[in-house]
């Protein structure tokens, strides 16, 4: 199944892109999503406990399943004032 | 503050009575407020600007800072001539003459925590503009544990986030982000869109006067996202976590605790 990846702030600079498809295995998890994208840029991994996920806009947690189609974001706090 | 809004008020603010869910006593609640604004940089500067017009009663800035040129991009308060001067003092002048009615306390100190519990207390609502992690989370642990509704915004690049704090009513900023992410540049390395600073510092702005006068707001619970590259907007609804160590469950923080952040200067 795919899903499509939104990325913020410093996950953006990281992996030069806004948003990305990944292809999943059926039943993956949040943490499964993120976890295939810290594969292609190993400088995400250590980076989980500086995110809120959201499924398609909403609350998610790490252990939450996705689903084909879904959207799924990771956004890292920013600190510029 | 009398009950009455005397005549010249009805004038200046009568486009706020004009509104029914502001009105004449939402006003008096403005006029009442205390509001401290933490950091009067790319953020602080618009939102102490349209917190001043608005008719807040008392509004503390919060700055340690002296306005430096690289600052003078994006810092609507400061001027070629005010370089070298603390900010708080050139905010506290160029504020003092867009209205009578707003009581503006300078406090020229750095936020630290040990003494942030202090710095917070007696406010009726603190936002947070500041351009630091280790702040964000120091500022965060001193309202949450006073009680005090805390909106925080931030900026990166072309980025903005806002949200509104109050636990339970919300989660807070350690629920959101347990840790601070590695080291992020201050917004003079990393860059920043000027425009953003005044959206983002607007949006606290309207956030301050809907918390003020209705005592909820669109935002507690949600974090939204400000994209000025694409010109987009995403808002996220956001919980609590109950092994937060400052507002879960089993609470291991008492007091402001520092976290370890690399370093970020200025904004």
């Amino acid at each position: 199944m795919m899903v499509e990846v939104l990325l913020f702030a410093g996950l953006r600079e990281v992996c030069g892109q806004t948003q990305m498809h990944i292809e999943l295995a059926e039943g993956a998890t949040v943490a499964d999503c993120f976890a295939d994208l810290a594969e292609r840029f190993p400088e995400l991994s250590g980076s989980r406990q500086s995110l809120v996920v959201a499924i398609n806009e909403e609350y998610a947690t790490w252990t939450d399943q996705t689903a084909d189609g879904d959207t799924v974001a990771f956004i890292p706090p920013v600190s510029g004032g | 503050m009398k009950d009455r809004l005397e005549a010249e008020q009805a004038e200046r603010y009568q486009a706020h009575l004009a509104l029914p869910k502001i009105g004449a006593t939402g006003q008096r609640r403005l006029l009442r407020s205390r509001v401290l604004m933490v950091g009067i940089g790319g953020l602080g500067c618009p939102t102490a600007l349209y917190l001043t017009a608005s008719g807040v009663g008392t509004l503390g800035l919060l700055d340690d800072d002296i306005v430096d040129r690289s600052n003078l991009q994006r810092q609507v308060l400061y001027g070629t001539a005010d370089i070298g001067k603390p900010k708080v003092q050139v905010a506290r002048e160029r504020l003092a003459g867009i209205n009578p009615d707003v009581d503006l306390e300078p406090i020229e100190e750095r936020l630290t925590p040990s003494n942030a519990m202090d710095l917070v207390e007696g406010w009726d609502l603190v936002i947070d503009g500041s351009d630091n992690f280790a702040t964000r989370y120091v500022v965060n642990d001193a309202c949450v544990l006073s009680r005090i509704p805390l909106i925080s915004g931030s900026i990166f690049q072309f980025e903005g986030q806002v949200t509104v704090i109050q636990p339970p009513l919300s989660p807070c900023y350690r629920c959101l982000f347990r840790l601070p992410p590695r080291e992020q540049p201050a917004c003079r390395d990393a860059g920043v869109l000027a425009p953003l600073t005044g959206i983002i510092g607007s949006i606290m702005a309207a956030e301050a006067v809907k918390l003020t006068v209705a005592g909820d707001t669109a935002l507690m619970g949600r974090l939204l996202l400000v994209d000025s590259l694409e010109s987009s907007t995403r808002s996220v609804r956001v919980k609590s976590d109950p092994t937060c160590p400052l507002c879960g469950k089993e609470p291991s923080i008492d007091r402001p605790t520092a976290v370890a952040v690399c370093r970020s200067s200025d904004a």
